[in-house]
């Protein structure tokens, strides 16, 4: 097919190679070390290495986080003073890769990354999260409701082994307490765009503890195959969720049945449609109705549709005039014969 | 609301204005500037034009179209000046009285002057010969109307007419050649003076003949001040020959032979009509002003035909047509019909009508018609195929009127027609003329040598086609003119080799017949002929009912017409010493058996498919205990509708992109409302087909598999079946809730603030029946099936195919194959192809949205409508972002619109390849595959994927053709990965991916610096983070595609 790459004209065109990858790369002293108040973080990224011995560079933008956003609070409310703000993180970004970066540029540890394409967690207050921040101030002293995983809501297989960011994901990288924070940032100051000296390879580093699933192509067969679920695991979790699904519909039914018959405490009762029957219909109805189906009888009945009807209409009209007129006639008659009878009897 | 139609119809003028303008190459300087007044937005404020009835509306497209055509006042200025020097010259010419001819040629040697002309042997009767000025000088009669022809070089042509003094003739001098050699004589006196002269001894004469008729030279000055030709074109009185003596049955010249002379004869009378229809012409085009315009609607027409008054290209032009309508003048039974105020355009349809229905010569076999009952024939330099083609043409334009198109819609498609010379096959080789001359009688090859192999071409093509065609057209070099030496005595001659190009256009109900029938064995004479053409191909059949026939029988693996063509060019050249092969454009065999192939032969796995995918139909809709009915079980993979580029095939050892249909299910109340709940309850239903058909065991796997659906959390379920023909389909389940309310998806957006792009480009319910009639229209035309998979492979190879969905794609095909345009429906891929590729290539999708006439054709009103929603669309639509708009015709007579946003950087690549192949198509003979190589220097970078294997490929030897297939191909995975990389890096890069997903373009897209918001909403700050790092993005590449990319190119330039 034409469409073969051993056929394509490529003669414009080169393979990547270290001269091209030099050419087209952007060096650190390229970029200014600080953009709209973020301080830039440049990482050596070995994804070319094949190509090209020298190492590319991705950048990172970073500033102590100013946590007002109101969903982050609520679900992290103590993270104020520990938290920096990273822009235009790698695609393949995790926790691991974050936590190795900070610790080869000699930063703080950090506890949890929040990013911005995930959901954020519901508010936890477990014990860990109290001896974790056991001096901080607690501002509520309710506890948060539990989070709600019922056989409903029960999510679906993953099915991808990893995540990945999309483009413009930010995170929110949040350290174990307010110094280790200010040491990253310090230690991201440092090895700004004009000291890029830091012989740290991204996603280097990382424990082997973490397994992070590799990219690629076996990431995308494991997703064909993770888009088969075992069928009888599906039957369950079907079963499973519809059931449960019946069941509060049920259960929102009953309630609302249940408030029909039951005043507020104003005194109002909420009126619901009515699952009772309905009443025998009165005579009037009836009466109503015969009416209806008599007309709707009568609507398909033509008297004057053939031909012989029509004659036969015409004949009835003739008798009918016919007999008029002999009425007529013989009113006239007993008139004259009263009105003779009459003038004979004066005459007499 | 009428106002605004009105303004929105006249916006349209200027266009078609510029589009005519563009096909004929004619410069649009002086209407540009009105033009831009008319396209700017600023015409809204413009004053409103009163309001005249829409039915007047066309006129104004031809009065625009008229305009163009005259020139303007400087040129006209510069003509009629050198016209005046010349005829001045010739009035005051000198009388010269010669004892003989033979004295009269010597003189005019000695002096320098000699026209060519062929030896016609020394018949002539040596007498006296008296030459004197000429008795009337006229120009043509455009000189006064400012409508003269001109060339493609901008040169205007004017004809000068001079008639010869009766003196000079003797009346019996129609015989013999000797008005010819007369004629010369007067043409040598006449350049003689021109030469002599001061004024006009400037100008170079050229030697030419009058439409290419050797029998009629002719001179021609060359005026290079003034860019204008004149041809002067001597001329004679009615009355000094017997003209009813010349009829074309008769024989004039060479009288030892008795064989009639047609062309001799008609040459004379020809030249006795010059200024009588001169006169007549004059007198109709000063009281007439439709006339005058409807002389230009013809020129324009035959123009773009291809047809002139020269022989060789079909003897027919804007003099004969000129002559045709003073007939119908003429003999106008009521007078009002032709008045002053009639109309260009249906005067133009008159003379169509007139050519639609001429009678045909039983004898000639060429149309006929007599002006003023005399021996003049109109039609008399036509040619057997000219003649046939024209009426062919004409027929097909007039049919028009009987469909009921309004006429704004039929100038629209007679003069904007883009389709109307692409022919569905082309073959051209050279012709040896000396060798080819020895096959014509020798007194037909002395004179107009090369009209009279045409000739001969087309009786023995005419003849060996049969009933397949329907139309050829002959193109042929036309000679130059040339330069008039001193004293040459030279001959003109002939060159020896040259290239013939036939133009055929087949009819594509009997093209494919693989068997032709002869005459039946009893007649003997027929029968003999019947051998004597077919040679060894004749055979004689006995047939069911008993007749014995003589047949040819074609090998019914490849075109029949493709192996009749071949036989007859052998036929054709059988007797010469050295042949080439001739070259063929159109051809079936060049795009499926061609190394690499266009396209893989789909022979019968199309049918095979649909045979599949029916059994797996019946095999659902017998499953008992369902909880719902199923509504409609149909096919969305372009498999299924004939369309698809690669023809299906099983998998063999890995499961390919699964053949995809739908399931429609019963209404009912019972879905949830929840999307997430219901997608759930699709998976429960699913599990239950699942369980069903698995146990009928009638297929190798039933699988149930959950996708993603969108960025969203909803997720879509789907049915995964192997048959066991190994043909893998996917089902999805569709109910009546997606099914979206009928107003806001592919009828007229009445609100665009709407958001139709989001609800996808069309709406699910027209898809499916779009899809039914594309069947329908694989069923009813031959070539539509091809002719779409070589548009999607063309769109394929271009790397544009992912942008295109294949409706549309085949909506483009469908536009072409449609009866409501006076070209006829393609009788090959490659006519199907060529065709699309010119509605593409002329459609401005800025303008106008493109109409497809399917099911019926629009009316005037509805065009309006169009243009107005259009127009109203087009504003919502963003900056970066071109939206294509089809409109079809609907049912109940409404109209459909399909709306399709690309990036507007796709839409202007498409039109400029469209136009790159049209061009190069029509103009060079260039190899048909030629226009499938992608130009890649048009890309940043491109990606290449490694190859694995090819699910055409023949199977290994050993492989086990029993086992399952339980993994996925390559082709799946690469396009995940496609995917999610055109999500991560849709904000720096384009990307093209290749449909086999083999070689992926990209382009570095304009830095734009998103702005992404901050977490931080109270202070709104605006990062940015898209640095155009390009190594980075490079990187990711590599990194996304591990296993899968085997290397980047990068253009040099970067």
């Amino acid at each position: 097919m034409p469409t073969e790459s051993s056929s394509l004209d490529l003669s414009a065109f080169k393979v990547l190679d270290p001269l091209i990858i030099a050419s087209i790369s952007l060096s650190p002293s390229n970029v200014a070390k600080y953009h709209k108040g973020l301080t830039t973080l440049p990482v050596r990224s070995g994804s070319l290495a094949e190509f090209s011995p020298d190492p590319i560079f991705h950048y990172l933008f970073v500033k102590p986080h100013d946590p007002q956003y109101t969903p982050i609070i609520n679900a992290h409310p103590n993270i104020n003073g520990r938290s920096l703000y990273i822009s235009a993180i790698p695609f393949d970004s995790t926790v691991h890769h974050l936590r190795a970066l900070f610790t080869a540029i000699g930063g703080g540890r950090i506890e949890t990354v929040i990013f911005s394409d995930e959901p954020l967690p519901p508010r936890s207050s477990t014990a860990d999260d109290r001896d974790l921040i056991r001096n901080k101030k607690r501002k509520r002293s309710t506890p948060a409701a539990p989070s709600k995983q019922t056989a409903e809501t029960a999510p679906w297989l993953p099915l991808w082994n990893r995540k990945l960011h999309p483009p413009g994901t930010t995170a929110v990288a949040v350290f174990v307490d307010k110094a280790a924070c200010e040491l990253s940032m310090k230690a991201v100051t440092e090895n700004s765009t004009d000291n890029p000296n830091l012989e740290y390879f991204w996603g280097s580093g990382i424990g082997h503890g973490n397994l992070i699933p590799q990219l690629g192509k076996t990431r995308y067969e494991d997703h064909m195959e993770s888009m088969f679920p075992d069928p009888e695991w599906a039957q369950k979790f079907v079963d499973d969720s519809l059931e449960a699904y019946d069941n509060r519909l049920k259960a929102e039914e009953e309630e609302r049945r249940r408030k029909a018959n039951e005043p507020d405490e104003d005194g109002f009762v909420t009126v619901v449609r009515s699952s009772r029957p309905r009443p025998p219909p009165s005579a009037e109805e009836i009466a109503e109705r015969l009416k209806k189906e008599e007309k709707r009888s009568q609507k398909g009945f033509y008297p004057n549709f053939y031909r012989f009807q029509q004659r036969e209409l015409k004949k009835e009209q003739a008798k009918h005039l016919l007999s008029q007129f002999e009425d007529a006639k013989r009113q006239v008659r007993e008139r004259k014969d009263i009105r003779q009878h009459r003038s004979r009897y004066q005459n007499a | 609301m009428v106002h605004v139609l009105v303004s929105k119809v006249n916006t349209l003028a200027p266009y078609f204005k510029s589009r005519m303008a563009h096909d004929l190459s004619i410069s649009q300087s002086r209407n540009s500037k009105k033009r831009k007044i008319f396209d700017s937005h600023g015409f809204k404020d413009a004053p409103n034009p009163p309001l005249s009835p829409l039915r007047r509306s066309y006129q104004k497209e031809v009065a625009d179209l008229i305009r163009l055509q005259k020139c303007s006042a400087q040129e006209m200025s510069q003509v009629t000046q050198a016209v005046e020097n010349v005829k001045r010259v010739l009035i005051d010419i000198k009388e010269t009285t010669f004892v003989s001819i033979r004295d009269a040629e010597a003189m005019f040697h000695s002096h320098g002057v000699h026209i060519p002309y062929p030896e016609c042997g020394d018949c002539i009767r040596d007498g006296g010969v008296c030459l004197s000025s000429p008795t009337r000088v006229e120009a043509e009669w455009g000189l006064g109307h400012k409508m003269l022809p001109k060339s493609e070089h901008g040169d205007i042509s004017v004809d000068l007419f001079i008639e010869i003094p009766s003196a000079t003739f003797h009346p019996k001098d129609y015989l013999e050649y000797r008005y010819h050699r007369k004629r010369i004589i007067y043409l040598s006196y006449i350049l003689l003076a021109l030469k002599n002269t001061q004024k006009t001894s400037d100008y170079s004469y050229l030697a030419d003949f009058m439409d290419g008729d050797e029998f009629r030279p002719i001179i021609l000055v060359d005026c290079p001040s003034s860019r204008c030709k004149i041809r002067l074109i001597p001329a004679i009185s009615l009355s000094i020959f017997p003209l009813d003596k010349l009829s074309p049955n008769t024989c004039r010249a060479d009288r030892q032979n008795d064989v009639p002379t047609p062309m001799y004869n008609s040459s004379i009378i020809d030249d006795a009509y010059h200024l009588v229809a001169l006169d007549a012409l004059q007198k109709y085009a000063v009281s007439n002003e439709g006339f005058k315009e409807a002389l230009i609607l013809g020129r324009v027409w035959l123009f773009r035909l291809g047809f002139s008054s020269h022989l060789l290209d079909g003897g027919f032009g804007e003099k004969e047509w000129a002559l045709l309508q003073c007939h119908l003048v003429e003999t106008a039974t009521t007078p009002s019909r032709y008045s002053t105020s009639a109309d260009a355009f249906q005067t133009f349809k008159s003379v169509l009508n007139l050519i639609a229905n001429t009678s045909i010569h039983s004898q000639f076999n060429i149309s006929i018609l007599h002006q003023r009952h005399i021996d003049f024939n109109v039609f008399s330099k036509m040619s057997r195929w000219s003649s046939q083609a024209l009426i062919h043409h004409s027929r097909a334009a007039t049919s028009l009127d009987k469909l009921g198109i309004p006429s704004r819609a039929q100038v629209h498609s007679i003069f904007e027609n883009p389709l109307y010379h692409i022919s569905d096959i082309a073959m051209s080789f050279p012709i040896d003329s000396l060798q080819i001359g020895e096959m014509l009688p020798k007194t037909v090859k002395r004179w107009n040598l090369k009209y009279h192999i045409n000739e001969y071409c087309y009786n023995l093509f005419s003849k060996g086609l049969g009933d397949r065609f329907k139309m050829m057209i002959f193109s042929t070099p036309r000679p130059h003119s040339k330069q008039l030496k001193d004293a040459l005595d030279t001959p003109p001659q002939n060159p020896d080799v040259y290239g013939l190009t036939i133009f055929i256009t087949l009819d594509e109900k009997m093209c494919r017949r693989v068997l032709d029938y002869g005459p039946e064995v009893q007649d003997t004479a027929k029968t003999a002929d019947f051998r004597e053409f077919w040679e060894d191909k004749a055979e004689l059949r006995r047939f069911k009912d008993g007749r014995v026939m003589e047949t040819v029988r074609w090998d019914s693996n490849s075109p029949p017409t493709e192996q009749i063509l071949s036989f007859l060019h052998r036929k054709l050249t059988a007797s010469f010493q050295t042949t080439e092969k001739p070259a063929y454009q159109g051809l079936e065999s060049g795009i499926y058996l061609a190394n690499p192939p266009l396209l893989r032969p789909a022979d019968d796995s199309h049918e095979t498919t649909v045979s599949e995918f029916e059994m797996i139909a019946n095999a659902i809709r017998q499953v008992k205990g369902f909880p719902l009915g199923f509504r409609k079980i149909s096919g969305v993979s372009p498999s299924l509708s004939f369309t698809s580029v690669e023809p299906p095939v099983p998998c063999s050892r890995y499961l390919g992109p699964p053949l995809e249909g739908e399931l429609e299910l019963e209404s009912s109340s019972m879905w949830p409302v929840d999307p997430e709940q219901r997608s759930r309850t699709e998976l429960g239903l699913l599990l239950k087909l699942r369980a069903e058909l698995e146990a009928t065991g009638n297929f190798l796997t039933v699988r149930v598999g959950i996708a993603s659906a969108s960025r969203l959390h909803s997720m879509s379920c789907f049915l995964d079946l192997l048959t066991k023909r190994q043909f893998y389909f996917r089902f999805r389940l569709r109910h009546t809730l997606e099914i979206l309310p009928k107003k806001a998806g592919v009828n007229l957006p009445a609100d665009p603030s709407l958001g139709i792009p989001n609800v996808g480009f069309m709406h699910p319910n027209k898809r499916s029946s779009l899809r039914a009639s594309t069947i329908q229209r694989c069923y009813q035309y031959q070539y539509f099936s091809s002719s779409v998979r070589i548009l999607k492979q063309w769109f394929r190879s271009h790397h544009l195919a992912c942008f295109f969905p294949g409706d549309i794609l085949e909506l483009f095909i469908a536009g072409v194959f449609s009866q409501y345009s006076p070209a006829e429906i393609p009788g090959s891929t490659y006519c199907g192809f060529r065709r699309a590729m010119a509605r593409i290539s002329h459609w401005d999708w800025r303008r106008t949205p493109l109409e497809v006439e399917i099911l019926r054709h629009f009316t005037g009103d509805e065009r309006a409508h169009i243009l107005k929603a259009f127009g109203t669309y087009q504003h919502a639509s963003p900056n970066n972002e071109a939206c294509l708009s089809v409109v079809l015709p609907g049912e109940d007579g409404e109209v459909d619109w399909i709306r399709h946003l690309i990036p507007r950087l796709v839409a202007i690549r498409m039109t400029q390849l469209a136009r790159e192949t049209h061009n190069r198509l029509s103009s060079t003979p260039t190899p048909f595959q030629a226009a499938f190589i992608p130009d890649m220097s048009f890309f940043d970078f491109v990606i290449t994927l490694k190859r694995k294997s090819d699910p055409h490929e023949s199977v290994g030897k050993y492989s086990n053709l029993s086992a399952v297939p339980k993994k996925f191909g390559p082709l799946p995975l690469y396009q995940e990965f496609v995917a999610e990389l055109k999500v991560q890096t849709e904000e720096y890069i384009l990307l093209f991916p290749s449909e086999d997903s083999l070689t992926i373009g990209g382009l570095w897209k304009a830095k734009n610096e998103p702005n992404i918001p901050d977490l931080q909403d109270s202070a709104n700050l605006a990062v940015k983070c898209g640095i155009s790092n390009k190594t980075a993005i490079l990187g990711l590449i590599i990194e996304l595609g591990l296993g899968l990319v085997e290397r980047i190119h990068v253009k040099v330039s970067d």
